[in-house]
Protein backbone atom coordinates (compact mmCIF):
# COMPACT_ATOMS: atom_id res chain seq x y z
CA UNK A 1 0.00 0.00 0.00
CA UNK A 2 2.55 2.56 0.39
CA UNK A 3 4.21 4.23 -2.08
CA UNK A 4 7.96 3.31 -1.33
CA UNK A 5 7.04 -0.24 -3.01
CA UNK A 6 5.86 1.53 -6.37
CA UNK A 7 8.28 -0.07 -8.18
CA UNK A 8 8.32 -3.37 -7.03
CA UNK A 9 5.01 -3.84 -8.44
CA UNK A 10 3.46 -2.10 -11.31
CA UNK A 11 -0.09 -2.27 -11.14
CA UNK A 12 -1.44 -0.14 -13.60
CA UNK A 13 -4.41 1.86 -12.19
CA UNK A 14 -3.05 1.84 -8.37
CA UNK A 15 -0.03 3.44 -9.38
CA UNK A 16 -1.34 6.00 -11.66
CA UNK A 17 -2.97 7.17 -8.89
CA UNK A 18 -0.31 6.91 -6.58
CA UNK A 19 2.27 8.70 -8.72
CA UNK A 20 -0.82 11.20 -10.02
CA UNK A 21 -1.13 11.56 -5.84
CA UNK A 22 2.29 12.56 -5.65
CA UNK A 23 2.99 15.14 -8.11
CA UNK A 24 -0.03 16.44 -6.81
CA UNK A 25 1.42 17.26 -3.22
CA UNK A 26 4.84 17.72 -4.67
CA UNK A 27 3.85 19.97 -7.33
CA UNK A 28 0.51 21.97 -6.88
CA UNK A 29 0.78 23.41 -9.64
CA UNK A 30 -0.44 20.14 -11.75
CA UNK A 31 -3.41 20.00 -12.57
CA UNK A 32 -5.23 16.53 -11.74
CA UNK A 33 -5.78 15.35 -15.11
CA UNK A 34 -2.05 16.79 -16.21
CA UNK A 35 -0.66 14.87 -13.35
CA UNK A 36 -2.44 11.28 -14.32
CA UNK A 37 -1.20 11.98 -17.64
CA UNK A 38 1.84 12.38 -16.47
CA UNK A 39 1.65 9.39 -14.42
CA UNK A 40 0.13 7.19 -16.94
CA UNK A 41 3.17 8.10 -19.51
CA UNK A 42 5.85 7.62 -16.66
CA UNK A 43 4.27 4.03 -16.30
CA UNK A 44 3.03 2.71 -19.38
CA UNK A 45 7.20 3.55 -20.27
CA UNK A 46 8.50 2.18 -17.64
CA UNK A 47 10.36 5.54 -16.83
CA UNK A 48 11.39 4.22 -13.38
CA UNK A 49 13.91 7.31 -13.06
CA UNK A 50 11.77 9.78 -13.73
CA UNK A 51 8.90 8.24 -11.63
CA UNK A 52 11.54 7.86 -8.15
CA UNK A 53 12.28 11.73 -8.99
CA UNK A 54 8.59 12.56 -8.91
CA UNK A 55 8.07 10.33 -6.10
CA UNK A 56 10.73 9.02 -3.43
CA UNK A 57 13.51 11.89 -4.48
CA UNK A 58 11.10 14.82 -5.06
CA UNK A 59 12.82 16.67 -2.28
CA UNK A 60 16.12 16.20 -3.74
CA UNK A 61 15.10 17.06 -6.75
CA UNK A 62 13.22 19.96 -5.81
CA UNK A 63 16.61 21.42 -4.43
CA UNK A 64 17.99 21.26 -8.22
CA UNK A 65 15.75 24.64 -8.27
CA UNK A 66 18.10 26.30 -6.53
CA UNK A 67 20.95 25.09 -8.88
CA UNK A 68 18.99 26.30 -11.97
CA UNK A 69 18.11 29.85 -10.80
CA UNK A 70 21.93 30.01 -9.95
CA UNK A 71 22.58 29.04 -13.88
CA UNK A 72 20.54 31.85 -14.78
CA UNK A 73 21.93 34.15 -12.53
CA UNK A 74 25.40 33.89 -13.64
CA UNK A 75 24.08 33.09 -17.02
CA UNK A 76 21.95 36.33 -17.86
CA UNK A 77 22.67 40.15 -17.42
CA UNK A 78 21.42 41.88 -14.55
CA UNK A 79 19.82 45.41 -15.52
CA UNK A 80 22.79 46.72 -12.87
CA UNK A 81 25.58 44.82 -14.10
CA UNK A 82 27.88 47.08 -16.95
CA UNK A 83 27.92 45.02 -19.83
CA UNK A 84 31.12 42.81 -20.48
CA UNK A 85 31.87 41.36 -23.51
CA UNK A 86 34.73 38.31 -23.52
CA UNK A 87 36.99 37.53 -27.10
CA UNK A 88 36.33 34.33 -27.70
CA UNK A 89 39.47 32.64 -27.87
CA UNK A 90 39.51 29.35 -27.36
CA UNK A 91 42.19 26.56 -26.46
CA UNK A 92 43.19 23.48 -27.04
CA UNK A 93 42.91 21.25 -23.25
CA UNK A 94 42.64 17.55 -22.45
CA UNK A 95 40.41 16.68 -19.73
CA UNK A 96 39.11 13.25 -18.43
CA UNK A 97 35.44 11.82 -20.06
CA UNK A 98 34.42 11.53 -16.53
CA UNK A 99 34.33 15.57 -16.24
CA UNK A 100 32.50 15.74 -19.38
CA UNK A 101 29.89 12.84 -18.56
CA UNK A 102 29.49 15.19 -14.93
CA UNK A 103 28.30 17.98 -17.36
CA UNK A 104 25.69 15.82 -18.94
CA UNK A 105 24.57 14.55 -15.59
CA UNK A 106 23.72 18.26 -14.34
CA UNK A 107 22.31 18.70 -17.61
CA UNK A 108 19.65 15.51 -17.81
CA UNK A 109 18.56 17.12 -14.64
CA UNK A 110 17.39 20.26 -15.96
CA UNK A 111 15.92 18.78 -19.06
CA UNK A 112 14.12 16.97 -16.49
CA UNK A 113 13.34 20.01 -15.15
CA UNK A 114 12.58 21.51 -18.06
CA UNK A 115 10.56 18.73 -20.20
CA UNK A 116 8.66 17.22 -16.75
CA UNK A 117 8.37 19.32 -14.22
CA UNK A 118 8.92 22.66 -16.06
CA UNK A 119 4.95 23.62 -14.93
CA UNK A 120 6.73 23.47 -11.48
CA UNK A 121 8.92 26.20 -12.35
CA UNK A 122 6.27 29.26 -13.31
CA UNK A 123 7.47 31.07 -10.59
CA UNK A 124 11.27 31.39 -11.97
CA UNK A 125 10.38 30.24 -15.60
CA UNK A 126 9.18 32.29 -18.24
CA UNK A 127 5.93 31.74 -19.39
CA UNK A 128 7.04 30.39 -22.99
CA UNK A 129 8.73 27.93 -21.76
CA UNK A 130 6.54 26.70 -19.56
CA UNK A 131 4.17 26.82 -22.30
CA UNK A 132 6.54 24.64 -24.59
CA UNK A 133 6.97 22.33 -21.84
CA UNK A 134 3.63 21.89 -20.78
CA UNK A 135 2.63 21.29 -24.39
CA UNK A 136 5.62 17.91 -24.48
CA UNK A 137 3.77 16.35 -22.01
CA UNK A 138 0.86 17.11 -23.83
CA UNK A 139 1.86 15.75 -27.10
CA UNK A 140 3.90 12.63 -24.97
CA UNK A 141 0.75 12.25 -22.79
CA UNK A 142 -1.98 12.01 -25.95
CA UNK A 143 0.31 8.85 -27.21
CA UNK A 144 -0.99 7.44 -23.99
CA UNK A 145 -4.31 5.80 -24.79
CA UNK A 146 -6.80 6.80 -22.41
CA UNK A 147 -9.63 4.97 -20.37
CA UNK A 148 -12.46 6.86 -19.05
CA UNK A 149 -11.86 4.64 -15.62
CA UNK A 150 -8.41 5.85 -15.39
CA UNK A 151 -9.38 9.61 -14.72
CA UNK A 152 -10.31 9.33 -10.74
CA UNK A 153 -11.43 12.83 -9.49
CA UNK A 154 -9.73 14.36 -6.41
CA UNK A 155 -12.10 13.32 -4.25
CA UNK A 156 -11.62 9.68 -5.11
CA UNK A 157 -7.83 10.37 -4.90
CA UNK A 158 -8.14 10.95 -1.49
CA UNK A 159 -10.48 8.37 -0.34
CA UNK A 160 -7.95 6.06 -1.75
CA UNK A 161 -5.05 7.59 -0.33
CA UNK A 162 -7.07 7.45 3.26
CA UNK A 163 -7.99 3.91 3.04
CA UNK A 164 -5.07 2.65 1.47
CA UNK A 165 -3.22 4.12 4.51
CA UNK A 166 -5.93 2.89 6.94
CA UNK A 167 -5.80 -0.67 5.78
CA UNK A 168 -2.20 -0.75 7.72
CA UNK A 169 -2.56 1.66 9.74
CA UNK A 170 -6.62 1.71 10.54
CA UNK A 171 -5.31 4.34 14.04
CA UNK A 172 -4.47 6.91 11.80
CA UNK A 173 -7.94 6.93 10.00
CA UNK A 174 -9.13 10.12 12.29
CA UNK A 175 -5.96 11.84 11.35
CA UNK A 176 -6.25 11.87 8.10
CA UNK A 177 -9.47 12.55 7.64
CA UNK A 178 -8.85 15.85 8.86
CA UNK A 179 -5.70 16.51 7.31
CA UNK A 180 -7.44 16.01 4.04
CA UNK A 181 -10.23 18.15 5.34
CA UNK A 182 -7.79 20.65 6.25
CA UNK A 183 -6.11 20.69 3.03
CA UNK A 184 -9.30 21.32 0.88
CA UNK A 185 -9.33 24.62 0.02
CA UNK A 186 -12.34 25.42 -1.99
CA UNK A 187 -16.02 24.30 -1.38
CA UNK A 188 -14.53 22.43 1.32
CA UNK A 189 -17.83 21.29 2.88
CA UNK A 190 -19.30 19.81 -0.08
CA UNK A 191 -16.03 18.33 -1.37
CA UNK A 192 -15.21 16.54 2.03
CA UNK A 193 -19.13 15.29 2.05
CA UNK A 194 -18.54 13.92 -1.24
CA UNK A 195 -14.68 12.37 -0.31
CA UNK A 196 -16.93 10.86 3.14
CA UNK A 197 -19.65 9.53 0.66
CA UNK A 198 -17.20 7.72 -1.38
CA UNK A 199 -15.42 5.88 1.79
CA UNK A 200 -18.55 5.30 3.20
CA UNK A 201 -20.31 3.59 -0.15
CA UNK A 202 -16.35 1.58 -0.32
CA UNK A 203 -15.70 0.61 2.84
CA UNK A 204 -18.93 -0.65 3.05
CA UNK A 205 -19.34 -2.93 -0.15
CA UNK A 206 -16.31 -4.46 0.74
CA UNK A 207 -15.56 -7.10 4.01
CA UNK A 208 -11.70 -6.71 3.74
CA UNK A 209 -12.01 -2.97 4.87
CA UNK A 210 -13.56 -4.01 8.00
CA UNK A 211 -11.64 -3.55 10.27
CA UNK A 212 -11.63 -0.02 8.70
CA UNK A 213 -15.22 0.45 8.23
CA UNK A 214 -15.54 -0.49 12.08
CA UNK A 215 -12.94 2.63 12.91
CA UNK A 216 -14.98 4.44 10.99
CA UNK A 217 -18.01 3.95 12.03
CA UNK A 218 -17.54 5.13 15.45
CA UNK A 219 -14.86 6.47 17.29
CA UNK A 220 -12.82 8.06 14.58
CA UNK A 221 -15.95 9.52 12.77
CA UNK A 222 -17.26 11.31 16.28
CA UNK A 223 -13.47 12.48 15.98
CA UNK A 224 -13.48 13.96 12.79
CA UNK A 225 -17.19 15.31 13.45
CA UNK A 226 -15.15 17.20 16.34
CA UNK A 227 -12.49 18.39 14.42
CA UNK A 228 -15.17 19.61 11.96
CA UNK A 229 -16.83 21.59 14.92
CA UNK A 230 -13.61 22.92 15.62
CA UNK A 231 -12.45 24.36 12.46
CA UNK A 232 -16.12 25.64 12.12
CA UNK A 233 -15.78 27.37 15.67
CA UNK A 234 -19.14 25.58 16.80
CA UNK A 235 -16.91 23.99 19.42
CA UNK A 236 -14.24 26.13 21.48
CA UNK A 237 -11.17 23.87 22.10
CA UNK A 238 -11.11 22.96 26.19
CA UNK A 239 -14.34 24.24 26.87
CA UNK A 240 -16.69 22.40 28.78
CA UNK A 241 -18.89 21.39 25.42
CA UNK A 242 -15.72 20.16 23.92
CA UNK A 243 -14.71 17.90 27.04
CA UNK A 244 -18.42 16.67 26.93
CA UNK A 245 -17.78 15.52 23.28
CA UNK A 246 -14.37 13.83 24.10
CA UNK A 247 -15.57 12.03 26.93
CA UNK A 248 -18.62 10.79 24.67
CA UNK A 249 -15.67 9.82 22.36
CA UNK A 250 -13.60 8.26 24.75
CA UNK A 251 -16.57 6.14 25.73
CA UNK A 252 -17.22 5.32 22.38
CA UNK A 253 -14.23 3.54 21.61
CA UNK A 254 -14.18 1.39 24.74
CA UNK A 255 -17.36 0.14 23.56
CA UNK A 256 -18.03 1.37 19.95
CA UNK A 257 -21.90 0.59 20.10
CA UNK A 258 -24.31 2.86 19.89
CA UNK A 259 -26.25 0.99 22.66
CA UNK A 260 -23.35 0.44 24.86
CA UNK A 261 -23.01 4.03 25.57
CA UNK A 262 -24.93 5.90 28.72
CA UNK A 263 -28.21 7.78 28.17
CA UNK A 264 -26.87 10.89 28.56
CA UNK A 265 -23.86 10.18 26.51
CA UNK A 266 -26.67 9.63 23.69
CA UNK A 267 -27.86 12.58 24.17
CA UNK A 268 -24.43 14.32 23.64
CA UNK A 269 -23.84 11.91 20.40
CA UNK A 270 -27.10 13.68 18.93
CA UNK A 271 -26.47 16.72 19.87
CA UNK A 272 -23.10 16.78 18.57
CA UNK A 273 -24.42 15.43 15.25
CA UNK A 274 -27.11 18.07 14.77
CA UNK A 275 -24.37 20.90 14.86
CA UNK A 276 -22.34 19.06 12.19
CA UNK A 277 -25.36 18.59 10.18
CA UNK A 278 -26.03 22.22 11.03
CA UNK A 279 -23.38 23.18 9.11
CA UNK A 280 -24.78 21.57 5.51
CA UNK A 281 -23.11 18.26 6.21
CA UNK A 282 -24.91 15.09 5.37
CA UNK A 283 -24.11 12.45 7.52
CA UNK A 284 -24.42 9.81 5.13
CA UNK A 285 -25.21 9.34 1.42
CA UNK A 286 -28.88 8.98 1.96
CA UNK A 287 -28.94 12.18 3.81
CA UNK A 288 -33.30 12.44 4.01
CA UNK A 289 -32.91 9.94 7.40
CA UNK A 290 -32.94 11.83 10.43
CA UNK A 291 -30.37 12.50 12.73
CA UNK A 292 -32.20 10.23 15.27
CA UNK A 293 -32.59 7.54 12.37
CA UNK A 294 -28.88 7.60 11.19
CA UNK A 295 -27.50 7.49 14.99
CA UNK A 296 -29.66 4.16 15.42
CA UNK A 297 -29.41 2.21 12.16
CA UNK A 298 -25.48 3.08 11.34
CA UNK A 299 -24.06 3.11 14.98
CA UNK A 300 -26.12 0.88 16.54
CA UNK A 301 -26.03 -1.29 13.78
CA UNK A 302 -22.67 -1.77 13.38
CA UNK A 303 -19.65 -3.02 15.21
CA UNK B 1 41.22 11.83 -22.17
CA UNK B 2 39.54 14.10 -24.73
CA UNK B 3 40.15 16.69 -26.06
CA UNK B 4 37.59 20.17 -25.16
CA UNK B 5 38.20 23.69 -26.20
CA UNK B 6 38.71 26.15 -22.93
CA UNK B 7 37.72 29.99 -22.57
CA UNK B 8 38.14 32.56 -20.08
CA UNK B 9 35.74 34.70 -19.34
CA UNK B 10 34.79 37.99 -17.92
CA UNK B 11 35.43 36.86 -14.50
CA UNK B 12 38.71 35.46 -14.99
CA UNK B 13 37.89 31.65 -14.44
CA UNK B 14 38.17 29.03 -17.26
CA UNK B 15 35.25 27.29 -18.50
CA UNK B 16 35.29 24.19 -20.66
CA UNK B 17 32.96 24.96 -23.83
CA UNK B 18 30.28 21.55 -23.58
CA UNK B 19 27.91 21.83 -25.71
CA UNK B 20 26.68 24.84 -28.59
CA UNK B 21 23.14 25.52 -29.84
CA UNK B 22 21.85 28.26 -32.47
CA UNK B 23 18.84 29.52 -33.42
CA UNK B 24 18.38 31.92 -36.63
CA UNK B 25 20.18 34.52 -35.39
CA UNK B 26 22.33 33.37 -32.17
CA UNK B 27 24.82 31.13 -31.59
CA UNK B 28 25.19 29.84 -27.20
CA UNK B 29 27.75 28.71 -25.82
CA UNK B 30 27.11 26.34 -22.61
CA UNK B 31 29.79 26.18 -20.10
CA UNK B 32 31.16 24.20 -17.36
CA UNK B 33 34.11 25.63 -14.82
CA UNK B 34 37.46 24.00 -15.36
CA UNK B 35 37.94 23.69 -11.71
CA UNK B 36 34.15 23.49 -10.38
CA UNK B 37 31.94 21.18 -12.46
CA UNK B 38 28.87 22.76 -10.90
CA UNK B 39 29.52 26.55 -11.92
CA UNK B 40 27.40 25.90 -15.61
CA UNK B 41 26.69 29.02 -17.38
CA UNK B 42 25.22 29.70 -20.67
CA UNK B 43 27.16 32.98 -23.08
CA UNK B 44 26.04 34.22 -26.18
CA UNK B 45 27.93 34.64 -29.14
CA UNK B 46 27.92 38.03 -30.99
CA UNK B 47 30.03 38.79 -34.10
CA UNK B 48 31.82 42.31 -34.34
CA UNK B 49 34.21 43.77 -37.03
CA UNK B 50 37.73 42.54 -35.42
CA UNK B 51 35.91 39.24 -34.29
CA UNK B 52 33.53 37.23 -32.22
CA UNK B 53 32.72 37.53 -28.28
CA UNK B 54 31.09 36.33 -25.69
CA UNK B 55 28.42 37.97 -23.67
CA UNK B 56 26.12 37.03 -20.76
CA UNK B 57 22.22 36.76 -21.98
CA UNK B 58 19.91 40.04 -22.12
CA UNK B 59 16.70 37.98 -20.09
CA UNK B 60 15.53 35.19 -18.55
CA UNK B 61 13.24 35.30 -21.47
CA UNK B 62 16.38 34.46 -24.08
CA UNK B 63 17.59 31.81 -21.26
CA UNK B 64 14.28 30.25 -21.47
CA UNK B 65 14.71 29.70 -25.20
CA UNK B 66 18.31 29.00 -25.44
CA UNK B 67 16.59 25.99 -23.03
CA UNK B 68 14.36 25.04 -25.46
CA UNK B 69 16.89 24.96 -28.29
CA UNK B 70 18.65 22.71 -26.19
CA UNK B 71 15.65 20.72 -25.06
CA UNK B 72 15.13 20.66 -28.95
CA UNK B 73 18.21 19.59 -29.77
CA UNK B 74 18.30 16.70 -27.15
CA UNK B 75 14.72 15.40 -27.11
CA UNK B 76 15.90 12.28 -28.86
CA UNK B 77 18.19 11.22 -25.92
CA UNK B 78 17.61 9.03 -23.24
CA UNK B 79 18.30 10.11 -19.82
CA UNK B 80 17.89 6.82 -18.12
Amino acid sequence: MANNNLFEKINFNSDCRNVAEYILNKFPVFDLERAMKLAKYLILEKNYSKMAILTGEADEFLAKRSDMQLIINNSVQSPNEKANEVKLRTKKEKVSKKDIQAFAGIMATLILATSILGIAYTDRMNEALVKSTSQKIDVLASEVPIKNDMIYNRSELTADRIINICIDNPELFDVLIYDSYYKLNTHRLDSFNEIWNILQTRLSNDDSFEPIYSKISNKSFLSYVLNILMINNKVEQNSKEYQKYVELISEFAKNPTYDAISKENRVVLKEMLQKYQDLGLALYKESNKTIVNAVNEEMGGRK
Amino acid sequence: MIDVNVMTLENGKDYIITDTVADNNNKYLFLMGKLNKNDIVIRKIITKDDGEYVVKLDSEDEFAEVMTLFLDKHKGEKNE
